[in-house]
């Protein structure tokens, strides 16, 4: 059922949106018109009625912007009944209406990056899309202006597990809101020089439990055939301090932290200098657990290792019977 | 607002994934890049670098405005799956890396050099359509870009097409100074775009030569100074079938040639909708890919930066080195070229049949009846540069001058249609195929060069670039040393007997170097 805000914006440029959606499936035949009408219904209607709460002038910019956005996203199969994932119509429905006030002000700025952030989130392998959009829907209210609201969400992504933009995420934290970036970390009283400086330092420093120290973190990747990335037993290398896993004639670069892992593509010129020893002294290897710091980790086990490497913060290893990558973190200065 | 959505949309993802990054770098605002269209980025794209607008241009001409599924223009990063077709087995290739369509990517490469593109072709394939295109470009109006374009007809006259003086002044002025000149608004134009140029009288046309020359207008002794710009032409038939001859220098003004391919008769659909919609894609040129005056004098100097290698340069050498030479044109060895016997009005078969002492199949020298001027060598590092740019490369590669070369060379370099080359099998197509010629021009140039392994044994390159180090500082015994070291050199190349023009210009190098060398002994002598 739409709401009568909705139905007046869709009946007074009936004629645009349907010379709209006509040209995009022209571009997209794939583009369903029941499919486009569901999505319409049940994803764009939340966000439409929220908007009329709030700014009733802001509706026609709104369904406008929501309009096309959404002709794109159903011409990928992105959105809507058929398409392969739920983020985008989760997003609209549940956290798109909690940031009205934001969408309402600048829906051209904000829906097509809200929606590309979502989608991000969505098809990186082990990142968390929900923890991002209840930690975004919950520090909203405290949120000045669009350009905060973006940089909120940037940041929050890295948190979310988009590891690879952990440098320039913490950067970011330098230009926003003192209070808003210690909520996103978890630590409201802290002081946010000195948990940046550390989180500079140290990868593996959580703020809100700074005591993990020297750990085993888990595991990256798996077999292809399961849904990981590796076609054949994966081998750890370094070049520098960046981390890489070569996997038969692939390679990655592993960016991670204490918040997430992600896989790059690598180029056979990324591995030119490659070296493949455990920088730090303190830590030992064995199949069945790993001693450093005072401390010993139990493993699982699984064969006898096949490679190992390590930088200033983590240790990497494979062993013969998993397709896996474990990863150790290390104790990192205080 | 449909038409808007069709029409107006741009790559979201870059132009040209394969261009290799410098440096791994993740940026937190990639965030926010993704399936939908980032529309306030694309209002305000600050930082948007001035090679990827160019390629942003590209291909919203050729996926939104232009029907040109010819890809002429082939680039391969691994071997390409190529096809015979037909009686006359043909190849067809398919390319592996990104490649072009001349018919769009060249007027571009104009544009951001500023330079001068020809279009020929029949009439109603998109010529003029293409050239107001590049004006709106620019930032024109599509009502301005018309308005100011010329038309040749054979009434034409220098008054239609740079202005006129104030008919009061006629009457009333003591001195030349007195007239004033209503200049014509097209010379104030950074995009100047004269249609069926080949249709404007003689003494029309050496008017225009002055402005596409020297970039001023001159009329009653008034000077109009015309701001650095673009030139389009258009032309129905490029062999002189225009109402008027084009005068010659004119023609050798002209940069680069474009042909206007075909329509494919399988894209009748685009048209369908055009009809429908009462679409016209010029007049719904993106904002985004409109560039200012200031960024169009920045992208020739970022494309004046990309680097020529030596190794490029020393096979572009070879290349028009082959070109000049004519053996039984003169006595005197610096007169031996074609532009002898040119200017002495000699029959050119008589020449030829003279030409009996080398392999005339195998000379490339052959198969022209001129060499390349310094102006078209010029052009030529010009558009091997812009194309470097537009593919997002500091450096030329060879490849960027191979696929620019025949259409800078496509009025430049004339063929001798009765060399033998042309009469061996399989080679007659070339004389009407102006490109598939020169491109095959080059390639067995680049062959030869290959054969004879300059690359690694190249000794008049070797003293040459002794030579450049300088002079200060070396002793007599060296210098004496050099000098026997070219004789040597010369009297090695003249047991081979045979002249080529690579050959008869490393002669005439040789021959430099040893005077310079010569002079600078008797300097040190008098020391």
């Amino acid at each position: 059922m739409l709401s009568e805000a909705f139905v007046s914006v869709l009946s007074a440029r009936r004629a645009d949106y349907n010379a709209q959606f006509l040209a995009a499936r022209r571009a997209a035949p794939e583009l369903d018109e029941e499919s486009f009408k569901v999505f319409l219904a049940t994803s764009v209607e939340p966000l439409v009625s929220a908007v009329a709460a709030l700014d009733p002038t802001a509706v026609v910019e709104v369904v406008d912007t929501a309009y096309s956005v959404g002709l794109e996203l159903l011409s990928q199969r992105l959105a809507g009944p058929r398409a392969h994932s739920r983020a985008l119509d989760n997003g609209f429905q549940q956290l798109f209406p909690l940031l009205a006030r934001f969408i309402a002000r600048a829906p051209e700025a904000v829906l097509p990056r809200l929606c590309n952030a979502l989608h991000q989130l969505a098809t990186v392998p082990g990142v968390r899309p929900d923890e991002w959009c209840s930690a975004l829907a919950r520090l909203a209210p405290a949120v000045q202006s669009v350009e905060e609201l973006l940089g909120l969400g940037q940041v929050l992504a890295w948190l979310a597990g988009l590891a690879h933009y952990r440098s320039s995420a913490l950067a970011l934290c330098r230009s926003l809101p003192s209070p808003l970036v210690l909520n996103a970390l978890g630590v409201p009283g802290a002081a946010l020089q000195a948990t940046l400086l550390r989180l500079e330092q140290d990868p593996w420093f959580v703020p809100s439990a700074p005591g993990l120290g020297f750990r085993l973190v888990g595991s990256v990747g798996s077999f292809r055939g399961f849904g990981g990335a590796f076609l054949a037993p994966p081998q750890v290398t370094r070049v520098g301090q960046e981390l890489f896993v070569v996997s038969g004639d692939d390679a990655w670069l592993l960016a991670l932290d204490a918040f997430g892992c992600t896989l790059h593509r690598a180029r056979p010129e990324d591995l030119v200098g490659a070296s493949f020893d455990v920088q730090n002294g303190n830590v030992a290897l064995e199949p069945t657990r790993v001693m450093g710091f005072g401390k010993t980790l139990p493993l699982r086990d699984t064969g006898p290792l096949t490679s190992a490497v390590g930088n200033a913060n983590t240790v990497l290893f494979t062993t013969a019977h998993s397709y896996a990558v474990a990863v150790v973190a290390l104790e990192g200065s205080p | 607002m449909a038409i808007k959505g069709l029409f107006k949309r741009l790559s979201a993802s870059p132009t040209n994934p394969g261009k290799p990054a410098a440096a791994r770098a993740f940026d937190v605002a990639d965030l926010y890049r993704g399936p939908v269209a980032d529309r306030q980025a694309a209002v305000d794209p600050q930082g948007l670098p001035l090679d990827e607008k160019l390629r942003q241009a590209y291909f919203w001409i050729v996926n939104t405005a232009i029907i040109s599924p010819h890809y002429d223009i082939e680039y391969n990063d691994a071997p390409p799956a190529t096809f015979t077709l037909g009686d006359s087995k043909s190849q067809l290739t398919l390319p592996t890396a990104q490649s072009y369509s001349s018919f769009v990517l060249l007027p571009l490469l104009t544009f951001a050099t500023r330079r001068k593109c020809l279009f020929i072709g029949g009439p109603g394939r998109g010529k003029t359509a293409s050239a107001i295109l590049m004006g709106v470009l620019a930032g024109y109006s599509v009502r301005d870009v018309k308005r100011a374009m010329q038309h040749g007809q054979p009434q034409m006259t220098i008054a239609d097409l740079l202005g006129n003086p104030l008919p009061s002044d006629l009457v009333n002025a003591k001195s030349m100074d007195d007239i004033r000149i209503a200049w014509r608004k097209w010379l104030s134009q950074r995009v100047k775009i004269i249609d069926e140029y080949n249709r404007i009288p003689t003494r029309t046309q050496s008017a225009l030569l002055t402005v596409m020359g020297d970039n001023y207008a001159e009329l009653l002794d008034h000077i109009y100074e015309c701001p650095e710009s673009a030139w389009y032409f258009t032309a129905n038939d490029d062999q002189g079938g225009g109402t008027y001859q084009v005068i010659e220098a004119l023609r050798d003004r002209i940069d680069v040639v474009v042909q206007a391919l075909a329509f494919n008769s399988r894209f009748l659909h685009e048209l369908l909708l055009r009809v429908e919609e009462n679409a016209r894609p010029e007049e719904l040129v993106p904002r985004q890919v409109i560039f200012t005056e200031t960024e169009i004098d920045q992208l020739g100097e970022e494309i004046r930066a990309v680097a020529l290698p030596p190794e490029v340069r020393r096979r572009l050498e070879f290349f028009s080195s082959q070109f000049e030479f004519c053996e039984v044109a003169a006595h005197q060895f610096e007169y031996k070229t074609k532009d002898t016997v040119r200017l002495s009005g000699v029959d050119w078969l008589t020449v030829t049949g003279q030409d009996t002492g080398r392999d005339r199949l195998k000379d490339l020298g052959c198969q022209t009846k001129n060499g390349l001027s310094v102006r078209a060598l010029m052009t030529l590092i010009h558009y091997a540069k812009a194309m470097a740019y537009f593919r997002g490369s500091p450096l030329v590669g060879l490849d960027d001058v191979r696929q620019v070369l025949p259409f800078v060379l496509h009025d430049k370099l004339t063929p001798d249609p009765d060399a033998p080359f042309f009469e061996a099998p399989g080679n007659a197509p070339l004389r009407a195929d102006r490109i598939g010629w020169l491109r095959r021009l080059f390639d067995e140039s680049a062959a030869e060069y290959d054969r004879l392994n300059l690359d690694r044994e190249d000794p008049v390159a070797r003293l040459s670039e002794q030579f450049q180090l300088g002079l200060t500082g070396i002793t007599e015994s060296e210098v004496r040393s050099r000098l026997s070291r070219i004789e040597t050199l010369i009297a090695e190349l003249a047991r081979g007997k045979k002249l080529y023009g690579h050959l008869y210009d490393d002669v005439l190098v040789l021959k430099y170097l040893h005077h310079r060398y010569t002079n600078y002994l008797r300097w040190v002598a008098t020391q």
